[in-house]
């Protein structure tokens, strides 16, 4: 609650979120515009903090916080300043002399808290680093406690820095951050809104000096024991200093060996150039890389550095060159491998962000597609982005998931599974609420829906909210058949699905309740077939589908391509023998079977698994109380998920509640009739056609085209 | 807190129908045979007309006060301790109705389904539904009515048709059961059994505004009273009126009686179902409304920790009667005859006294 | 969220612990399949149970039952005397290991002397309040003691007796010999003002009938069917006999009826689909056509109660076809058409009229022109005033039969044949 006042506080245009190296010129363009906006946006609130900081110079730790919480403090209300001047608590009862001993590393005669904490930061040391840098404003309100220690940490690390630098003078703690103030007041460009309070150690300027940069970057990437970033020192034209600094692997050398060292270190340079920083001059004459922005705060350089960017440092320049260079090794594009269908697109996403938004974008091919990226983890710096159609999503929802998302506050992230379970609205609910797909066509129909789709680096899944349980429950493959086939396509799954849901329940009812409702031929089958078996029904039934749900799991953990086999025909000998060893009666053995093989039918793993537990839970209402116990078993389950909402829209949309719909839900009309975006999603835009979707058709009639289509 | 939100014609049709309909699936009916005779099946289109009649009352009442519901007006023009009074009555009044519900449904259950089983055990489970769906709130229980309309639809729709083997038409004769007059007046003092319809009044102000409550109030009227009538025809087709009016369950016995060899048996279950979703939806639906009510009189904002008390109540008062036939012929019986008293009196009386003083309705809504 | 799930599992706990009241495992019960009443004489009833254990030859279950042996049903059969069902049970119930059920039970036999005594209302009509015996289970009254009957009541080889019993019972409809009744109809027909009841007649065959030695068949064919069960002259195949029908005033038999009447009973009450008849050849007495009738139109019925006896007019239309002229007749010109078709109609006018007397005689409504006499008037009481029950005996009936022959076979015309004589 608290959080997402004060998320919705802080809460500036999207394009304001620039908070990452521009990869390509289209985007380059808008990351330029954002430069511009948030100089704005600092200026103005700039002004309020500043002067507090400045005051507050001395109590550094406490007060920058406090300091931050006072900018805003006409705004917010009393409940928030309560919980602040608890922080603040927390704050001050750490001594002062905890910064020296985390310097010093070795005394533990402190009181407990202390050591804890001072522990905790050696730990997030590094982490912190990367993390403030790129983070924007909104992120950085919601780093309640974090951010506290890092900054004690970042304090007592820049301390060290600052001992070594000479040029810039920041040669004590209050002294530095006054001047990292007093420069961003200046420029203004690079650092946003919340900068001036809560920033942690990072906030350095490039210094003019090689020599302290590379110095500062040493201590940043911890370089003789880190051997992954390399910084090669050379001279450009050789006469200035210079070195290029990237982390090994991460980068396409050639833009190094090709691109840059050549052009750099050629002798002749420098021709042309005349007084002053050469920063300027390199860039436009000398390096042929498509993409260079210039820098000046390792707050903002790390990250990059960190992603794969290349970083050019030029001796007597405050300013930095930083270049794209990413080439790490990845996964090729392939087959989705759990949502393959027979007739569609059979690209699957992989694990790289860039990849996988190209593969949308050629899909949706449309300028109001709008990509908004976002570091969601505070430490291991996972990206995400946002994908939706600014001229059809419904701007609410965007900001409703672009609140959730800035309001993690997360050390790790390893992708969308993750954060799905972090954005979703009722993680109690059984039922997913956010859909996670592998197929980039699915993305791009939700998108042209009217959702929103969030990508996220290192897992080849995106999700698409809001969802409703049609959506689970389609696939891409139903709108590429012609409806008829589609149709029976849904139908046989909703079979499928309601087998898996409720079949085991029924037949533990019919068997121990209602033995008068089984026509007697199939209760003289059963009845011949249990003779042997020595257990209890409910015993033998659970024994039977738990070994089931064994045998899915152990044959996805088989090693090599064995497993699927292993599963089938390890469910065939177990149930043979289980028959034959006369511990389990076959009928029981077909019921088990047709569940498994009706759960297979649900397209969407969650849902599947939902219906899996859920299932194991409707066999106990069955056994407690019959069909009577099935039907409040259901009922709850149903209330359950009728009251579910994902991102605002229940579970169950255009059934209950009823609202306008294409005939799309579980029988599939004809595609140009679909002639309406989803009612719920209260898009901008809710047509999806022109009144005559097929122009060929009944062309002298606009507009009446609906009905009269159909005969033909 | 729970919001009751908003819902729309499709959703509350559901709720009522399902409400009013699922009566007649109980024992209501063998005890209509035994007044009426084969008549029954029109009689009760005679309830239906009273009760749009008197649902026209509520209806201008709530026209009179538009986006209030039945316990704003009441403050309005009762007055406080008038309206209190009122409101307790019709509280106390559902929440009798609803425990008479699930005091009759857990007996039907025990004697069809569940012998063994202590009535307490199957009300328990009962109210642990109740429960759940009351927690999920208003909006749940109506977007479940809904969802189950259609499940339950498909069952009354299939149960009707295989029972069509039985079908005698000549069991509808004598055409007039035990004279028109006694017809006539038991269908007039039955419009009892369309008495949930004012409920409508407790949840108006989460209706679109009173001309979506009058198209709500008179279709869920006319369904339900179609339903009903033909579930009755229905029944009536297949047993004669010597033998229906003996009958615990009717319409149960005349899914027992499907039969059509092998596998085409049997068809209870589908009825089971019926039942089951029927009475969840109607207990939670008027139980809700109780609550309501209740947190209305005493200006209570969060209606969460009313629901175990209530239900507590509610299971209290289901398990005072001695034995079904208590239960059938005592109290269903003057539910259904003398509701209508609690159920239309007040909406008239209202609306008269918000006649006569007029000034105070108009300003007030002015 | 946690709370919810909180409360929901201490309310569920409890139900779990205690819960499974009516929970039972499906082997613990003894199927009966088959019950019979008879006359007690330690005790009011005698009851038998069948009960059936489902099994296939040589129990023991698993794989290998293959082996040849035919699946010969093993069934047991208890007979015990006892005041009523309820104590009969619990007396079974305290002496065998499983539970007896009649969930599946499909046939209740009565034997006929405890059908004539009257005490159907004591001995069967309760037993519908058992919530375990269904509506649909056949009533049967045997001729002899049902006890016998039971005995005799085995499956057809492969089968279970309860498919056996199923399929037999379907056989109604399309002879009409017999006719199927429920424990609805049972209950309906003891307590309907509009008409009487009639149930299946059973019996067991001794074939006693069948004569297997003796003179050569001569002179003219009965009517077909026109016996009752037990009396069919045959040889072999189930000793288990449906045939015929009994009437009952009220709930006490007066009558019986045989096949053909049933027949002709079942046509009036519009019950019959389909069935098979043969009418003596009207040119060749010593021979018969048999004529199969493929299509029943509902018959009109009309009762006009304006005088002191009621006037019943029944009118029937019938479509069929010839499925052989024995005779070598060639009745297939549209002049000789007619001469088939009036002897048919005779026969059936004939054959209702005196199955209509035999009923009147018995004072029992069996055919049902209750329900169209109940049109004539408004409201119950009324009806009940009347007493059309009682009437009954006293009306007149008129019946008029419009019989079509549609087709003739696969044969157009019927060749006389050729001897050494010359044309025959």
């Amino acid at each position: 609650m608290l959080k997402g006042l004060k998320n919705l506080f802080v809460y500036k245009k999207p394009s304001e979120h620039g908070f990452r190296f521009p990869e390509d010129a289209q985007e380059s363009e808008s990351w330029n515009s954002y430069r511009g906006k948030t100089s704005n946006l600092q200026d103005k609130s700039e002004s309020n903090n500043s002067q507090e900081n400045r005051k507050e110079n001395q109590d550094r730790d406490t007060e920058r916080d406090s300091g931050k919480y006072n900018s805003n403090e006409d705004q917010k209300d009393k409940k928030r300043q309560n919980k602040r001047d608890k922080e603040e608590k927390v704050r001050i009862i750490r001594p002062k002399p905890v910064y020296e001993l985390v310097k010093k590393k070795d005394s533990r005669d402190d009181n407990k808290e202390n050591q804890e904490k001072i522990n905790e930061k050696e730990d997030t040391k590094q982490k912190d680093i990367k993390d403030s840098q790129e983070n924007t404003p909104e992120s950085h309100n919601k780093d309640k406690e974090n951010p506290k220690e890092s900054n004690s940490e970042e304090e007592s690390e820049n301390e060290n820095m600052s001992d070594n630098q000479e040029n810039c003078s920041e040669s004590d703690e209050t002294q530095k951050n006054q001047k990292s103030k007093g420069s961003k007041n200046e420029e203004g460009e690079d650092s946003s809104q919340n900068n001036s309070q809560e920033d942690k150690e990072n906030d350095i300027d490039v210094s003019c000096s090689i020599e302290e940069n590379i110095k500062t970057l040493k201590d940043i990437f911890h370089l003789p024991v880190n051997q992954d970033v390399i910084i090669r020192e050379f001279k450009i034209a050789r006469e200035i200093k210079a070195c290029v600094v990237f982390i090994d692997g991460m980068i396409d050398k050639s833009i190094i060996i090709q691109f840059t060292l050549p052009q750099l270190m050629d002798p002749c340079a420098l021709e042309g150039f005349e007084e002053g920083c050469p920063i300027d001059f390199l860039e436009k004459n000398i390096l042929s890389i498509h993409q260079v922005v210039r820098m000046n705060n390792y707050k903002e350089i790390v990250p990059q550095i960190l992603s794969g960017l290349t970083v050019v440092f030029i001796d007597g320049c405050d300013e930095c060159l930083v270049m794209e260079s990413r080439g790490y090794e990845k996964r090729d594009i392939s087959v989705p491998s759990t949502e393959t269908v027979v007739n569609g697109a059979q690209e699957g996403f992989t694990e790289n962000l860039r990849t996988n938004i190209t593969l949308i974008r050629r899909i949706v091919k449309n300028e109001a597609l709008v990509t908004e990226f976002k570091i969601i983890s505070k430490t291991n710096n996972i990206l995400a982005a946002l994908l939706y159609m600014e001229d059809i999503t419904n701007k609410k929802v965007v900001e409703e998931i672009k609140r959730r998302v800035d309001s993690l506050n997360i050390d790790y992230i390893s992708g969308s599974g993750m954060l799905e379970q972090l954005i979703e609205d009722k993680s109690f609910s059984l039922f997913p609420q956010v859909i996670s797909t592998e197929r980039p066509d699915r993305v791009a129909s939700f998108l042209m829906d009217g959702k929103a789709a969030l990508v996220c680096e290192g897992t080849p899944f995106a999700l698409a909210m809001p969802i409703t349980f049609f959506d689970l429950f389609h696939t891409s493959e139903d709108s590429n058949l012609r409806w008829q086939y589609g149709t029976f396509l849904r139908i046989v799954r909703l079979i499928g699905t309601l087998i898996a849901l409720l079949l085991p329940g029924l037949w533990t009812a019919l068997i121990l309740f209602h033995q008068e409702m089984i026509p007697t031929s199939l209760l003289a089958s059963i009845v011949i077939s249990r003779v042997p078996v020595p257990f209890p029904f409910i015993i033998e039934f659970i024994l039977m589908e738990l070994s089931f749900e064994l045998i899915r799991e152990g044959g996805i953990r088989v090693p090599g391509i064995t497993g699927n086999t292993l599963g089938i025909i390890g469910a065939l000998i177990l149930g043979q023998s289980a028959v034959s060893a006369g511990l389990v009666s076959p009928s029981l053995i077909i019921i088990v079977a047709v569940t498994g093989l009706g759960s297979f039918t649900i397209p969407n793993y969650s849902l599947a698994l939902a219906v899996r537990i859920a299932r194991f839970i409707l066999i106990g209402f069955g056994a407690i109380a019959g069909l009577y116990g099935l039907s409040v078993g259901f009922t709850i389950f149903c209330a359950l998920a009728l009251g579910m909402k994902s991102f605002g829209v229940p579970f169950f949309t255009s059934i209950a509640p009823e609202t306008k719909s294409n005939r799309d839900k579980i029988v599939r009309g004809p595609l140009y009739n679909q002639d309406q975006r989803p009612d719920y999603l209260n898009t901008q835009n809710e047509e999806r056609m022109g009144d005559n979707p097929r122009g060929w058709v009944n062309s002298s009639k606009p507009g009446g085209g609906r009905g009269n289509d159909q005969g033909r | 807190m729970i919001k009751e939100g908003n819902f729309g014609y499709h959703e509350a049709i559901s709720l009522l129908v399902i409400t009013i309909v699922t009566k007649v699936f109980f024992t209501s009916p063998a005890i209509l045979v035994e007044i009426v005779g084969t008549s029954g099946w029109y009689m009760t289109i005679i309830s239906m007309l009273v009760a749009i009649f008197a649902f026209m009352f509520l209806y201008l009442l709530l026209k009179r006060f538009p986006q209030k519901n039945i316990m704003e007006i009441a403050d309005l023009v009762l007055g406080k301790l008038g309206s209190t009074i009122f409101l307790l009555i019709l509280g106390g009044f559902l929440l009798w109705t609803a425990s008479v519900s699930v005091r009759e449904f857990a007996e039907v259950l025990k004697v069809y389904v569940m012998p063994k089983s202590p009535p307490s055990f199957i009300m328990i489970l009962f109210l642990v539904t109740i429960i759940v769906l009351s927690f999920m709130g208003m909006e749940t229980i109506v977007r479940f009515a809904k969802f189950i309309i259609y499940i339950l639809g498909a069952g009354y729709i299939l149960v009707v048709l295989l029972s069509s083997q039985n079908f005698a038409p000549r069991h509808l004769f004598p055409l007039l059961g035990y004279g028109l007059d006694t017809t006539i007046i038991h269908g007039l003092l039955r419009s009892s059994f369309y008495g949930d319809i004012v409920i409508i009044g407790v949840i108006a102000s989460s209706l679109q505004g009173y001309k979506e409550i009058k198209r709500i109030g008179f279709s869920a009227l006319l369904i339900s009273g179609f339903l009903t009538s033909f579930s009755l025809l229905v029944f009536t087709l297949v047993f004669p009126y010597t033998v229906g009016q003996e009958l615990t369950s009717p319409m149960y016995e005349m899914a027992a009686r499907i039969d059509y060899g092998g596998f085409m048996q049997r068809m209870e279950p589908l009825f089971l179902f019926l039942w089951n979703f029927g009475t969840f939806i109607e207990v939670s639906f008027i139980l809700y409304a109780t609550i309501m009510i209740y947190c209305h009189v005493f200006r209570i904002e969060d209606k969460r920790p009313i629901i175990l008390p209530m239900v507590t109540t509610l299971y209290s008062l289901s398990l005072i009667p001695k034995s079904i036939i208590e239960v059938t012929s005592g109290l269903v019986q003057t539910l259904r005859s003398w509701g209508w008293i609690i159920y239309y009196m007040p909406p008239i009386v209202i609306l008269i006294i918000a006649f006569i003083r007029k000034k105070k309705g108009e300003s007030q809504n002015a | 969220m946690r709370k919810r799930t909180l409360i929901l599992i201490c309310l569920l706990l409890p139900l779990i612990m205690t819960g499974c009241f009516d929970s039972h495992e499906i082997g613990d019960f003894a199927y009966v399949t088959a019950m019979g009443i008879d006359q007690g004489i330690s005790d009011t009833f005698r009851l038998t149970f069948q009960i059936s254990k489902f099994s296939q030859g040589g129990g023991g279950g698993g794989e290998n039952d293959g082996g040849g042996g035919e699946k010969s049903e093993d069934m047991e059969v208890i007979t015990l005397d006892a005041s009523s069902l309820l104590s009969a049970v619990a007396l079974i119930n305290s002496n065998i290991s499983k539970e007896l059920n009649f969930m599946h039970l499909k046939v209740i036999v009565l034997s006929e002397e405890i059908s004539k005594s009257g005490k159907l209302q004591e001995s069967i009509a309760p037993i519908i309040r058992y919530r375990h015996i269904r509506r649909t289970t056949n009533i049967i009254v045997s001729k002899g003691n049902a006890e016998e009957f039971i005995a005799e009541l085995k499956p057809y080889p492969g089968e279970l007796i309860t498919k056996t019993l199923e399929e037999l019972f379907k056989k109604s409809s399309t002879t009409g010999y017999f006719y199927h009744t429920t424990l609805n109809d049972l209950y309906d027909g003891i307590k309907s003002p509009y008409h009487a009841l009639l149930l299946t007649y059973g019996s067991v065959n001794e074939e006693d009938k069948f004569e297997s030695e003796g003179d050569a068949f001569e002179g003219e064919s009965d009517i077909p069917g026109n016996f009752y069960a037990g009396e069919i002259p045959r040889k072999g195949g189930s000793k288990i006999e449906l045939f015929g029908s009994t009437v009952f005033d009220g709930d006490k038999m007066v009558g019986k009826l045989t096949g053909f009447e049933t027949q002709m009973l079942l046509m009036v009450r519009g019950e019959l689909k389909r069935g098979p008849f043969s009418i003596t050849d009207p040119s060749k007495p010593d021979v018969v056509i048999p004529i199969d009738i493929s299509e029943f139109e509902q018959p009109e019925i009309e009762v006009d109660l304006s005088e002191e006896k009621p006037k019943i007019h029944v009118k029937l239309k019938l479509e069929g076809d010839i499925a052989s002229i024995q005779s070598g007749i060639d009745y297939e010109t549209p002049e000789r058409i007619p001469i088939v078709e009036d002897a048919f109609e005779k026969y059936l006018t004939k054959g209702i009229e005196d199955t209509f007397e035999k009923c009147k005689k018995l004072k029992a409504d069996v055919f049902k022109f209750g329900t169209t006499a109940v049109c004539e008037f408004w409201t119950i009481p009324e009806w009940e005033e009347y007493n059309w029950l009682g009437k009954f005996s006293e009306s007149e009936l008129e019946v008029e039969v419009d019989f079509t022959i549609r087709r003739t076979g696969k044969l157009l015309r019927s060749e006389p044949i050729y001897s050494s004589e010359g044309k025959e």
